[in-house]
Protein backbone atom coordinates (compact mmCIF):
# COMPACT_ATOMS: atom_id res chain seq x y z
CA UNK A 1 0.00 0.00 0.00
CA UNK A 2 1.51 3.28 -0.66
CA UNK A 3 1.61 5.86 1.37
CA UNK A 4 -0.64 8.69 -0.10
CA UNK A 5 -3.17 5.44 0.28
CA UNK A 6 -2.83 4.79 3.66
CA UNK A 7 -2.88 8.71 4.47
CA UNK A 8 -6.59 8.58 1.78
CA UNK A 9 -7.67 5.35 3.72
CA UNK A 10 -7.16 7.59 7.04
CA UNK A 11 -8.72 10.71 6.02
CA UNK A 12 -11.77 8.99 4.78
CA UNK A 13 -11.55 7.19 8.40
CA UNK A 14 -11.57 10.26 10.50
CA UNK A 15 -14.18 11.88 8.09
CA UNK A 16 -16.47 9.43 8.59
CA UNK A 17 -16.54 9.60 12.45
CA UNK A 18 -14.45 8.18 15.20
CA UNK A 19 -15.51 5.85 17.89
CA UNK A 20 -13.11 5.74 20.80
CA UNK A 21 -12.40 2.12 23.07
CA UNK A 22 -11.42 3.17 25.95
CA UNK A 23 -9.08 0.45 28.11
CA UNK A 24 -8.48 0.80 31.68
CA UNK A 25 -8.96 4.20 33.40
CA UNK A 26 -12.51 4.88 33.62
CA UNK A 27 -12.64 8.21 34.26
CA UNK A 28 -11.08 9.19 30.40
CA UNK A 29 -14.48 7.66 28.85
CA UNK A 30 -16.54 9.16 30.93
CA UNK A 31 -14.80 13.20 30.26
CA UNK A 32 -15.02 11.80 26.47
CA UNK A 33 -18.78 10.65 27.51
CA UNK A 34 -19.33 14.31 28.67
CA UNK A 35 -18.03 16.10 25.43
CA UNK A 36 -20.15 14.06 23.66
CA UNK A 37 -17.61 11.74 21.96
CA UNK A 38 -18.99 8.03 20.95
CA UNK A 39 -17.02 6.00 23.41
CA UNK A 40 -17.03 2.45 24.69
CA UNK A 41 -15.62 1.87 27.90
CA UNK A 42 -13.48 -2.03 28.73
CA UNK A 43 -13.14 -2.66 32.23
CA UNK A 44 -10.06 -4.03 32.13
CA UNK A 45 -6.81 -3.68 34.25
CA UNK A 46 -3.48 -4.83 34.27
CA UNK A 47 -3.01 -8.67 36.33
CA UNK A 48 -2.07 -7.68 40.28
CA UNK A 49 -0.16 -10.71 40.56
CA UNK A 50 3.28 -11.13 39.98
CA UNK A 51 3.89 -12.92 36.75
CA UNK A 52 6.02 -15.81 38.60
CA UNK A 53 2.44 -16.63 40.91
CA UNK A 54 0.27 -16.69 37.78
CA UNK A 55 3.03 -18.85 36.05
CA UNK A 56 2.69 -21.26 39.37
CA UNK A 57 -1.09 -20.68 39.20
CA UNK A 58 -1.30 -21.96 35.14
CA UNK A 59 0.78 -24.86 35.89
CA UNK A 60 -1.50 -25.83 38.96
CA UNK A 61 -4.33 -25.82 36.78
CA UNK A 62 -2.78 -27.41 34.09
CA UNK A 63 -1.63 -30.39 36.16
CA UNK A 64 -4.96 -30.92 38.50
CA UNK B 1 2.19 -32.77 48.46
CA UNK B 2 1.11 -34.22 45.22
CA UNK B 3 -1.22 -32.51 43.11
CA UNK B 4 -4.65 -32.10 43.21
CA UNK B 5 -7.13 -32.26 41.49
CA UNK B 6 -8.28 -28.50 41.59
CA UNK B 7 -11.83 -28.28 40.03
CA UNK B 8 -13.09 -31.28 41.82
CA UNK B 9 -12.24 -30.22 45.04
CA UNK B 10 -13.35 -26.71 44.84
CA UNK B 11 -16.66 -28.40 43.24
CA UNK B 12 -16.96 -30.20 46.51
CA UNK B 13 -16.44 -27.37 49.25
CA UNK B 14 -19.54 -25.65 46.85
CA UNK B 15 -21.28 -28.62 47.28
CA UNK B 16 -20.91 -28.48 50.85
CA UNK B 17 -21.46 -24.76 50.83
CA UNK B 18 -24.65 -25.04 49.32
CA UNK B 19 -26.05 -28.26 50.61
CA UNK B 20 -25.65 -26.70 54.44
CA UNK B 21 -29.36 -26.05 56.25
CA UNK B 22 -28.39 -23.24 58.75
CA UNK B 23 -31.53 -23.02 61.15
CA UNK B 24 -32.21 -21.27 64.43
CA UNK B 25 -32.23 -23.95 67.29
CA UNK B 26 -31.91 -21.93 70.52
CA UNK B 27 -30.07 -19.08 72.55
CA UNK B 28 -27.81 -18.73 75.40
CA UNK B 29 -25.52 -16.87 77.25
CA UNK B 30 -22.06 -16.16 75.24
CA UNK B 31 -19.73 -17.32 78.31
CA UNK B 32 -21.84 -20.38 78.96
CA UNK B 33 -22.79 -21.35 75.23
CA UNK B 34 -19.68 -20.34 73.02
CA UNK B 35 -17.02 -22.80 72.47
CA UNK B 36 -13.77 -22.05 74.22
CA UNK B 37 -15.08 -18.99 75.63
CA UNK B 38 -14.86 -19.70 79.05
CA UNK B 39 -11.59 -21.06 78.53
CA UNK B 40 -10.37 -17.87 77.45
CA UNK B 41 -10.53 -16.25 81.25
CA UNK B 42 -13.28 -14.55 82.91
CA UNK B 43 -12.32 -11.12 81.32
CA UNK B 44 -12.74 -12.18 77.66
CA UNK B 45 -14.02 -10.61 74.62
CA UNK B 46 -13.83 -11.91 71.23
CA UNK B 47 -13.76 -9.41 68.41
CA UNK B 48 -14.81 -8.93 64.66
CA UNK B 49 -11.58 -9.14 62.19
CA UNK B 50 -8.49 -11.92 62.21
CA UNK B 51 -6.51 -11.79 65.54
CA UNK B 52 -5.71 -8.03 66.61
CA UNK B 53 -3.85 -6.76 70.51
CA UNK B 54 -5.21 -3.62 71.94
CA UNK B 55 -2.39 -1.52 70.81
CA UNK B 56 -3.22 -2.01 67.20
CA UNK B 57 -7.13 -1.76 67.73
CA UNK B 58 -8.77 0.84 65.76
CA UNK B 59 -11.08 3.93 67.57
CA UNK B 60 -14.81 1.86 66.87
CA UNK B 61 -12.98 -1.48 67.92
CA UNK B 62 -12.25 0.33 71.43
CA UNK B 63 -14.93 2.14 71.86
CA UNK B 64 -16.54 -1.59 71.82
CA UNK B 65 -14.03 -2.78 73.98
CA UNK B 66 -14.92 0.19 76.65
CA UNK B 67 -18.51 -0.03 76.11
CA UNK B 68 -17.93 -3.82 76.62
CA UNK B 69 -16.13 -3.57 79.97
CA UNK B 70 -18.53 -0.87 81.17
CA UNK B 71 -21.76 -3.28 80.67
CA UNK B 72 -20.22 -6.36 82.07
CA UNK B 73 -19.48 -4.09 85.06
CA UNK B 74 -15.40 -4.54 84.60
CA UNK B 75 -14.97 -0.58 84.82
CA UNK B 76 -17.16 2.01 85.78
CA UNK B 77 -16.43 4.71 82.83
CA UNK B 78 -14.52 4.87 79.67
CA UNK B 79 -10.87 5.93 81.23
CA UNK B 80 -11.16 3.19 83.42
CA UNK B 81 -11.74 0.86 80.59
CA UNK B 82 -9.17 1.70 78.72
CA UNK B 83 -6.99 1.51 81.13
CA UNK B 84 -8.11 -2.11 82.72
CA UNK B 85 -7.64 -3.14 78.32
CA UNK B 86 -4.25 -1.20 78.07
CA UNK B 87 -2.84 -3.29 81.11
CA UNK B 88 -3.52 -6.72 79.51
CA UNK B 89 -5.74 -8.71 81.62
CA UNK B 90 -8.55 -8.74 79.61
CA UNK B 91 -8.49 -11.89 76.75
CA UNK B 92 -8.98 -10.46 73.00
CA UNK B 93 -9.82 -13.13 70.29
CA UNK B 94 -11.82 -13.64 67.05
CA UNK B 95 -14.84 -14.38 67.06
CA UNK B 96 -14.23 -17.03 64.16
CA UNK B 97 -12.02 -18.83 66.33
CA UNK B 98 -14.99 -20.14 68.40
CA UNK B 99 -16.98 -20.47 65.66
CA UNK B 100 -19.03 -16.90 65.92
CA UNK B 101 -19.32 -14.09 64.01
CA UNK B 102 -19.75 -10.01 65.13
CA UNK B 103 -21.08 -7.13 62.40
CA UNK B 104 -18.66 -4.04 62.83
CA UNK B 105 -16.83 -4.40 65.80
CA UNK B 106 -18.04 -7.62 66.65
CA UNK B 107 -17.19 -7.00 70.14
CA UNK B 108 -19.26 -10.05 72.00
CA UNK B 109 -18.83 -10.32 76.10
CA UNK B 110 -19.50 -12.89 78.15
CA UNK B 111 -23.17 -12.18 80.18
CA UNK B 112 -24.47 -10.86 75.95
CA UNK B 113 -26.96 -13.28 74.96
CA UNK B 114 -26.37 -15.40 71.79
CA UNK B 115 -28.37 -16.85 69.03
CA UNK B 116 -27.24 -20.40 68.53
CA UNK B 117 -27.78 -21.73 64.90
CA UNK B 118 -26.84 -25.05 63.73
CA UNK B 119 -26.40 -26.54 60.36
CA UNK B 120 -28.88 -29.74 59.86
CA UNK B 121 -27.42 -30.71 56.79
CA UNK B 122 -23.39 -31.17 58.47
CA UNK B 123 -24.29 -30.74 61.82
CA UNK B 124 -21.78 -28.30 63.13
CA UNK B 125 -23.19 -25.12 64.63
CA UNK B 126 -22.57 -21.09 64.96
CA UNK B 127 -23.02 -18.31 67.25
CA UNK B 128 -23.43 -14.43 67.11
CA UNK B 129 -25.11 -11.59 69.47
CA UNK B 130 -28.22 -9.83 68.79
CA UNK B 131 -28.61 -6.76 67.03
CA UNK B 132 -28.55 -3.39 68.78
CA UNK B 133 -29.96 -1.25 66.31
CA UNK B 134 -28.18 1.80 64.23
CA UNK B 135 -26.64 5.01 65.42
CA UNK B 136 -25.14 5.07 69.55
CA UNK B 137 -24.52 1.10 69.61
CA UNK B 138 -21.61 -0.76 70.59
CA UNK B 139 -20.79 -2.10 67.58
CA UNK B 140 -20.35 0.58 65.93
CA UNK B 141 -17.66 1.72 69.06
CA UNK B 142 -19.97 4.07 71.01
CA UNK B 143 -19.95 3.98 74.85
CA UNK B 144 -22.16 6.09 76.20
CA UNK B 145 -24.90 5.43 78.57
CA UNK B 146 -27.46 4.37 75.79
CA UNK B 147 -25.88 2.35 75.01
CA UNK B 148 -25.24 0.17 77.94
CA UNK B 149 -28.63 0.44 79.16
CA UNK B 150 -30.21 -0.87 76.15
CA UNK B 151 -28.07 -3.92 76.49
CA UNK B 152 -28.71 -4.81 79.87
CA UNK B 153 -32.50 -4.16 78.54
CA UNK B 154 -31.90 -6.81 75.87
CA UNK B 155 -30.07 -9.16 78.48
CA UNK B 156 -32.70 -9.04 80.58
CA UNK B 157 -36.05 -8.13 78.30
CA UNK B 158 -35.56 -9.31 75.11
CA UNK B 159 -33.40 -12.25 75.49
CA UNK B 160 -35.89 -14.18 77.97
CA UNK B 161 -38.57 -13.83 75.43
CA UNK B 162 -36.76 -14.76 72.24
CA UNK B 163 -35.25 -17.77 74.05
CA UNK B 164 -38.17 -18.86 74.80
CA UNK B 165 -39.70 -18.10 71.47
CA UNK B 166 -36.88 -20.06 69.48
CA UNK B 167 -37.58 -23.13 72.11
CA UNK B 168 -41.01 -23.21 71.68
CA UNK B 169 -40.28 -23.09 67.81
CA UNK B 170 -37.76 -26.05 68.09
CA UNK B 171 -39.98 -28.05 69.79
CA UNK B 172 -43.10 -27.87 67.20
CA UNK B 173 -41.19 -27.48 63.98
CA UNK B 174 -37.47 -27.98 64.20
CA UNK B 175 -36.15 -24.47 64.70
CA UNK B 176 -36.54 -21.26 62.25
CA UNK B 177 -35.57 -22.49 58.57
CA UNK B 178 -32.78 -19.25 58.08
CA UNK B 179 -31.95 -19.87 54.59
CA UNK B 180 -35.60 -19.92 53.39
CA UNK B 181 -35.99 -16.41 54.77
CA UNK B 182 -32.71 -15.13 53.68
CA UNK B 183 -33.45 -16.71 50.53
CA UNK B 184 -37.11 -14.93 50.00
CA UNK B 185 -35.63 -11.94 51.51
CA UNK B 186 -33.58 -11.78 48.07
CA UNK B 187 -36.84 -11.50 46.02
CA UNK B 188 -38.71 -8.94 48.66
CA UNK B 189 -35.64 -6.41 47.90
CA UNK B 190 -32.88 -7.51 50.66
CA UNK B 191 -29.58 -8.06 49.87
CA UNK B 192 -28.62 -9.20 53.53
CA UNK B 193 -26.05 -6.91 54.40
CA UNK B 194 -26.72 -3.44 54.33
CA UNK B 195 -30.39 -4.16 53.77
CA UNK B 196 -32.78 -6.94 55.90
CA UNK B 197 -36.33 -4.76 55.85
CA UNK B 198 -37.92 -8.37 54.32
CA UNK B 199 -35.51 -10.52 56.37
CA UNK B 200 -36.00 -8.63 59.54
CA UNK B 201 -39.89 -8.93 58.87
CA UNK B 202 -40.19 -12.28 57.96
CA UNK B 203 -38.01 -13.18 60.80
CA UNK B 204 -40.33 -11.73 63.28
CA UNK B 205 -43.98 -13.19 61.25
CA UNK B 206 -41.64 -16.47 62.03
CA UNK B 207 -41.06 -16.17 65.39
CA UNK B 208 -43.65 -14.16 66.91
CA UNK B 209 -46.30 -16.97 67.66
CA UNK B 210 -44.01 -19.06 69.35
CA UNK B 211 -42.90 -16.10 71.24
CA UNK B 212 -47.04 -15.71 72.01
CA UNK B 213 -46.98 -19.05 72.72
CA UNK B 214 -44.49 -19.43 75.16
CA UNK B 215 -44.42 -15.66 77.28
CA UNK B 216 -47.44 -14.67 79.72
CA UNK B 217 -45.18 -11.45 80.35
CA UNK B 218 -47.02 -9.43 78.04
CA UNK B 219 -45.42 -6.07 78.77
CA UNK B 220 -42.25 -7.81 77.64
CA UNK B 221 -43.41 -9.57 74.67
CA UNK B 222 -45.12 -6.05 73.31
CA UNK B 223 -41.74 -4.32 74.26
CA UNK B 224 -39.38 -6.75 72.71
CA UNK B 225 -41.82 -7.12 69.43
CA UNK B 226 -41.80 -3.56 69.08
CA UNK B 227 -37.74 -3.59 69.50
CA UNK B 228 -37.38 -5.91 66.49
CA UNK B 229 -39.55 -4.37 64.10
CA UNK B 230 -37.89 -1.01 64.65
CA UNK B 231 -34.75 -2.28 63.59
CA UNK B 232 -34.59 -3.17 60.39
CA UNK B 233 -31.18 -5.07 60.93
CA UNK B 234 -32.20 -7.21 63.27
CA UNK B 235 -32.50 -10.43 61.16
CA UNK B 236 -28.64 -9.42 59.80
CA UNK B 237 -26.92 -11.38 63.04
CA UNK B 238 -28.57 -14.17 62.63
CA UNK B 239 -28.68 -14.26 58.41
CA UNK B 240 -24.23 -14.10 59.27
CA UNK B 241 -24.77 -16.98 61.86
CA UNK B 242 -26.12 -18.94 59.32
CA UNK B 243 -23.44 -18.25 56.68
CA UNK B 244 -20.84 -18.67 59.10
CA UNK B 245 -22.42 -22.93 59.82
CA UNK B 246 -22.41 -22.74 56.43
CA UNK B 247 -18.81 -22.03 55.37
CA UNK B 248 -17.62 -23.96 58.06
CA UNK B 249 -18.80 -26.93 56.34
CA UNK B 250 -17.39 -26.37 53.54
CA UNK B 251 -13.61 -25.51 55.26
CA UNK B 252 -11.07 -27.97 55.01
CA UNK B 253 -11.85 -29.37 51.92
CA UNK B 254 -7.91 -30.61 50.78
CA UNK B 255 -6.99 -29.14 47.27
CA UNK B 256 -10.14 -26.04 47.47
CA UNK B 257 -9.17 -22.76 46.72
CA UNK B 258 -12.37 -21.40 47.97
CA UNK B 259 -12.66 -18.81 50.26
CA UNK B 260 -13.94 -19.77 53.83
CA UNK B 261 -13.52 -16.47 55.82
CA UNK B 262 -13.60 -13.05 55.24
CA UNK B 263 -13.38 -10.44 57.58
CA UNK B 264 -12.10 -7.17 58.90
CA UNK B 265 -11.39 -5.49 62.39
CA UNK B 266 -10.89 -1.98 61.14
CA UNK B 267 -7.58 -2.44 60.92
CA UNK B 268 -6.50 -5.67 59.15
CA UNK B 269 -8.48 -7.36 56.25
CA UNK B 270 -8.01 -11.01 56.70
CA UNK B 271 -9.49 -14.40 54.97
CA UNK B 272 -9.37 -17.78 55.37
CA UNK B 273 -9.37 -20.63 52.38
CA UNK B 274 -10.83 -23.92 52.59
CA UNK B 275 -7.69 -26.04 51.65
CA UNK B 276 -4.89 -23.88 53.65
CA UNK B 277 -6.26 -24.73 56.84
CA UNK B 278 -6.49 -22.43 59.78
CA UNK B 279 -4.16 -20.02 58.49
CA UNK B 280 -5.02 -16.16 58.61
CA UNK B 281 -3.35 -14.00 54.91
CA UNK B 282 -4.17 -10.76 55.90
CA UNK B 283 -2.95 -6.61 54.86
CA UNK B 284 -4.14 -3.59 55.78
CA UNK B 285 -8.01 -2.75 55.61
CA UNK B 286 -9.67 -0.85 53.31
CA UNK B 287 -11.22 2.69 53.38
CA UNK B 288 -14.89 2.40 52.16
CA UNK B 289 -15.77 5.50 49.86
CA UNK B 290 -19.04 5.61 51.65
CA UNK B 291 -21.90 8.39 51.46
CA UNK B 292 -21.88 10.28 54.96
CA UNK B 293 -24.54 11.01 57.29
CA UNK B 294 -24.54 14.82 57.58
CA UNK B 295 -22.09 16.53 59.70
CA UNK B 296 -19.28 14.15 58.72
CA UNK B 297 -16.53 14.07 56.65
CA UNK B 298 -14.40 11.27 54.59
CA UNK B 299 -11.69 12.16 57.28
CA UNK B 300 -14.08 10.80 60.01
CA UNK B 301 -13.96 7.21 58.41
CA UNK B 302 -12.75 4.44 59.91
CA UNK B 303 -11.04 1.35 57.97
CA UNK B 304 -13.27 -0.94 57.08
CA UNK B 305 -14.19 -3.06 60.26
CA UNK B 306 -16.76 -6.47 60.69
CA UNK B 307 -17.33 -9.95 60.24
CA UNK B 308 -20.42 -9.00 57.97
CA UNK B 309 -18.16 -10.12 55.14
CA UNK B 310 -19.51 -13.21 55.76
CA UNK B 311 -22.38 -12.25 54.16
CA UNK B 312 -20.51 -11.63 50.28
CA UNK B 313 -18.48 -15.02 51.43
CA UNK B 314 -21.48 -16.88 51.80
CA UNK B 315 -22.86 -15.11 48.00
CA UNK B 316 -25.18 -12.71 49.13
CA UNK B 317 -24.78 -9.13 50.44
CA UNK B 318 -22.35 -7.34 48.04
CA UNK B 319 -22.90 -10.29 45.46
CA UNK B 320 -26.78 -9.87 45.24
CA UNK B 321 -26.67 -5.88 45.47
CA UNK B 322 -28.70 -6.12 42.02
CA UNK B 323 -31.73 -7.39 43.94
CA UNK B 324 -31.66 -4.25 46.30
CA UNK B 325 -32.79 -1.22 44.03
CA UNK B 326 -34.05 0.39 47.28
CA UNK B 327 -30.54 0.91 49.00
CA UNK B 328 -28.38 1.81 46.33
CA UNK B 329 -28.92 5.59 46.70
CA UNK B 330 -28.23 4.71 50.37
CA UNK B 331 -24.62 3.17 49.18
CA UNK B 332 -23.83 5.91 47.17
CA UNK B 333 -25.05 4.12 43.38
CA UNK B 334 -27.32 3.38 41.10
CA UNK B 335 -29.33 0.47 40.14
CA UNK B 336 -27.66 -0.06 37.22
CA UNK B 337 -24.18 -0.13 39.54
CA UNK B 338 -25.95 -2.77 41.39
CA UNK B 339 -26.37 -4.69 38.56
CA UNK B 340 -22.93 -4.17 37.65
CA UNK B 341 -21.36 -4.85 40.94
CA UNK B 342 -23.29 -8.69 41.23
CA UNK B 343 -22.90 -9.45 37.30
CA UNK B 344 -18.44 -9.21 37.94
CA UNK B 345 -18.24 -11.09 41.32
CA UNK B 346 -19.57 -14.32 38.54
CA UNK B 347 -15.76 -13.69 37.22
CA UNK B 348 -14.42 -14.49 41.03
CA UNK B 349 -16.28 -17.05 42.54
CA UNK B 350 -16.63 -20.90 41.78
CA UNK B 351 -20.07 -21.44 40.83
CA UNK B 352 -24.04 -20.43 41.09
CA UNK B 353 -26.25 -20.91 43.91
CA UNK B 354 -29.00 -23.02 43.88
CA UNK B 355 -31.32 -21.04 46.44
CA UNK B 356 -30.26 -17.43 46.33
CA UNK B 357 -31.60 -15.93 43.68
CA UNK B 358 -31.61 -12.48 41.47
CA UNK B 359 -35.34 -11.97 39.77
CA UNK B 360 -33.35 -9.11 37.96
CA UNK B 361 -31.08 -11.07 36.06
CA UNK B 362 -33.89 -13.67 35.49
CA UNK B 363 -33.46 -15.64 38.58
CA UNK B 364 -29.97 -16.62 38.22
CA UNK B 365 -28.48 -18.13 41.25
CA UNK B 366 -26.06 -15.75 43.31
CA UNK B 367 -22.38 -15.68 42.27
CA UNK B 368 -21.43 -17.80 44.94
CA UNK B 369 -17.59 -19.28 46.55
CA UNK B 370 -14.79 -17.00 46.05
CA UNK B 371 -12.06 -18.57 44.36
CA UNK B 372 -8.52 -16.75 45.54
CA UNK B 373 -7.08 -18.29 41.98
CA UNK B 374 -9.55 -16.37 39.87
CA UNK B 375 -9.19 -13.00 41.85
CA UNK B 376 -5.31 -13.17 41.75
CA UNK B 377 -6.07 -14.23 37.90
CA UNK B 378 -8.21 -11.37 36.71
CA UNK B 379 -7.64 -8.45 40.14
CA UNK B 380 -11.28 -8.23 40.36
CA UNK B 381 -11.59 -8.58 44.19
CA UNK B 382 -14.84 -9.07 46.31
CA UNK B 383 -17.48 -5.80 46.51
CA UNK B 384 -19.10 -5.05 49.73
CA UNK B 385 -21.99 -2.69 50.79
CA UNK B 386 -21.46 -1.88 54.37
CA UNK B 387 -21.43 0.45 57.26
CA UNK B 388 -18.50 2.54 58.27
CA UNK B 389 -18.38 4.16 61.77
CA UNK B 390 -16.33 7.14 62.94
CA UNK B 391 -12.66 6.54 63.28
CA UNK B 392 -12.57 8.02 66.72
CA UNK B 393 -13.78 6.00 69.83
CA UNK B 394 -17.24 5.98 70.85
CA UNK B 395 -18.89 8.51 67.70
CA UNK B 396 -20.63 5.82 66.13
CA UNK B 397 -21.53 5.63 63.18
CA UNK B 398 -20.86 7.82 60.14
CA UNK B 399 -22.64 6.64 56.92
CA UNK B 400 -22.66 3.65 54.27
CA UNK B 401 -21.35 2.51 51.22
CA UNK B 402 -19.44 0.04 48.89
CA UNK B 403 -16.29 -1.07 49.55
CA UNK B 404 -14.06 -3.37 47.50
CA UNK B 405 -11.64 -6.02 49.56
CA UNK B 406 -7.95 -5.43 49.25
CA UNK B 407 -6.39 -7.73 47.06
CA UNK B 408 -3.09 -8.19 48.89
CA UNK B 409 -4.96 -10.86 51.33
CA UNK B 410 -5.75 -12.93 48.05
CA UNK B 411 -2.37 -12.88 46.54
CA UNK B 412 -0.92 -13.98 50.25
CA UNK B 413 -3.36 -17.03 50.57
CA UNK B 414 -2.41 -17.62 46.29
CA UNK B 415 1.43 -17.99 47.07
CA UNK B 416 0.43 -20.36 49.79
CA UNK B 417 -1.80 -22.20 47.92
CA UNK B 418 0.87 -23.00 45.33
CA UNK B 419 3.84 -23.77 47.81
CA UNK B 420 1.36 -26.16 49.72
CA UNK B 421 -0.53 -27.78 46.18
CA UNK B 422 1.98 -27.23 43.27
CA UNK B 423 4.69 -30.27 42.75
CA UNK B 424 7.25 -28.99 40.44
Amino acid sequence: MSENSVSSSFDSMLKSGVAVVNFGMERFSSDLKEQGVSVVHVDWRPPAAKSSLLSKLGKLKQNS
Amino acid sequence: MPNIDLEAANREALEKLLNAAPTLIGMGVAREVVPGMKELGEKALLHAGPPITWERMSGPMRGAVMAACMYEGWAADSDEAAKLAESGEIAFDPCHHHHAVGPMAGVTSPSMPVFILENKTHGNRSYVNMNEGLGQVLRMGAFSPEVTDRLRWMEKTLYPTLRDGIAKALQDCGGIDVKNIIAQGLHMGDEMHNRNKAGTSLFLRAIVPYMIEASSDTAALVESIRFIDKNDHFFLNIAMAAAKCSLEAAHGVEGSSMVTVMCRNGTDFGIKVSGLGDEWFTCEAALPDVLLFPGFTKDDVNRDIGDSAIMETYGIGGFALAAAPAIVQFVGGTPADAANFSLEMYEISIGENNIFTLPAFNFRGTATGIDIIKVAETGVTPILDTGAAHKTAGKGQVGAGIVRMPIEAFLNAAEAFVEKYLDE
